[in-house]
């Protein structure tokens, strides 16, 4: 029986350094993806510079699973026919729409109107009850770049959350019981 | 290089990073393309101007336009899509700025680049301060270019000036 | 699959892909078409892998010498 488990065990024969230093890789691996995470928060100025795209509701031009790359310049000014993302108290998923109207006055407060492309209404069901704008504090960021399907990844881990668990558990004994 | 799952796992990876370079070229390449877009954009005609309730005392007007323009050297080949929009724009005393699409159109093909439309209107110029009447509107004809892969950028042009009435349009 | 077959294999696969990818862009930059250029990487990548993943004859033409195992004297 003993001899079954040590034939099966992924760290066996590795000596004990060895399993520490892979396990200081693995932090390495994690800490430099946490930087430059931190890092594109703070030249994007955005809280989330990086976004999947949920929905299907700004067809063509945006579809299910791409990624969006936000910036958010303070001083920049809110303009309609910009894509943002935002996200309504109350409600967790943040919606990626265009602006629609936009109403500034000489203080800086904004009302704001959004619209999908793909849908024939504009936002105002999605807000709140009795809300009918949207305010600047409600968006987290405005759409810069974009890439095609490189974030259907999240989507699938989103549907089926067992299996993002499952990758993890495999990639981290993976990474931890190579022999290089 | 031992095992074909190894050497599957590199080639797909280079082909991976061979793709993501030519993207790049590809967004690169896009400043060489011409961007110069002349537009006619008039005011046709003023059917409704009103005011209502709408959670509170609204005007509202229909703003109905002439567009004419060619959009064909706008696409090229990281070109995805253009989505197109008009914006009334005007100032009032409680906001200084108010910008209104008051129409939008994608525009997917370059075949459909060469742009003829009268007497187009979509949405409603809907003032929440009352200030329509005697206001002067500018309207402008805006571009946004998707790209296949890159940046999403968004374009100005043409102009159209007209003062509204001073007194409602009842119908 | 032997070392010179490996060596071979690494260079064909990366001139293939390599030399698709500018031809690919090349044609897509004329045609203004990007389905051209995806296409020309992706079809190299494939030939790539047709050439480079079965273990071929053309890839095993300098095998090891692999020494006789010793036999141990009871």
């Amino acid at each position: 029986m003993n001899d079954l488990v040590s034939k099966l065990n992924p760290f066996n024969g590795i000596p004990k350094y060895q399993v520490a230093q892979q396990i200081v890789n693995l932090g390495l691996i994690v800490s430099t993806a946490l930087m430059i995470w931190k890092f594109l928060i703070i030249f994007s100025g955005s809280e989330s510079p990086i976004v999947v795209v949920l929905s299907g509701s700004m067809r063509p031009a945006f579809d299910r699973g791409d990624l969006l790359y936000l910036d958010y310049d303070e001083k920049s000014p809110l303009r309609s026919g910009e894509i943002v993302v935002f996200k309504i108290e109350g409600k967790e998923i943040p919606i990626v729409h265009r602006v629609l109207n936009v109403h500034e006055n000489a203080a800086g407060d904004y009302l704001i109107l959004t619209k999908g492309d793909n849908n024939t209404v504009d936002d105002r069901s999605l807000y709140n009850k009795d809300q009918r704008w949207l305010t600047r504090d409600h968006i987290i960021g405005r759409v810069g770049g974009y890439l095609p399907y490189v974030g259907m990844i999240t989507i699938v881990m989103h549907d089926y959350p067992n299996l993002k668990i499952l990758m993890i558990v495999v990639l981290t004994l993976i990474v931890l019981s190579t022999r290089e | 290089m031992y095992s074909v799952t190894q050497r599957a796992n590199v080639i797909l990876c280079f082909g991976g990073i061979v793709l993501a370079g030519v993207l790049l070229l590809n967004i690169l390449s896009r400043p060489f393309f011409p961007n110069e877009v002349t537009v006619d954009l008039k005011l046709s005609s003023l059917p409704r101007f009103n005011q209502n309730t709408f959670k509170g005392p609204v005007e509202y007007a229909q703003l109905v336009v002439d567009i004419q323009t060619d959009l064909t050297h706008l696409f090229n080949w990281n070109t995805k899509m253009l989505f197109l929009y008009i914006t009334a724009e005007y100032q009032t005393d409680e906001y200084q700025t108010n910008e209104i699409v008051i129409w939008d159109y994608i525009l997917k093909e370059k075949s459909d680049a060469v742009i003829n439309k009268k007497q187009q209107w979509e949405y409603f110029v809907i003032d929440p301060a009352m200030s329509l009447r005697n206001n002067t509107v500018n309207l402008r004809f805006n571009y946004n270019i998707i790209p296949i892969s890159g940046l999403v950028t968004k374009h100005k042009v043409g102009s159209h000036t007209f003062k509204l009435p001073s007194n409602y349009i009842k119908a | 699959m032997d070392f010179q077959g490996q060596k071979l294999a690494e260079r064909i696969y990366q001139y293939l892909i390599i030399i698709c990818g500018i031809i690919g862009w090349i044609i897509g930059f004329i045609k203004q078409d990007f389905t051209y250029t995806f296409y020309f990487v992706a079809g190299g990548t494939g030939l790539a892998c047709l050439l480079c993943l079965p273990d071929w004859p053309y890839l095993n033409r300098n095998p090891l010498n692999w020494q006789k195992p010793e036999v141990k004297d009871k």
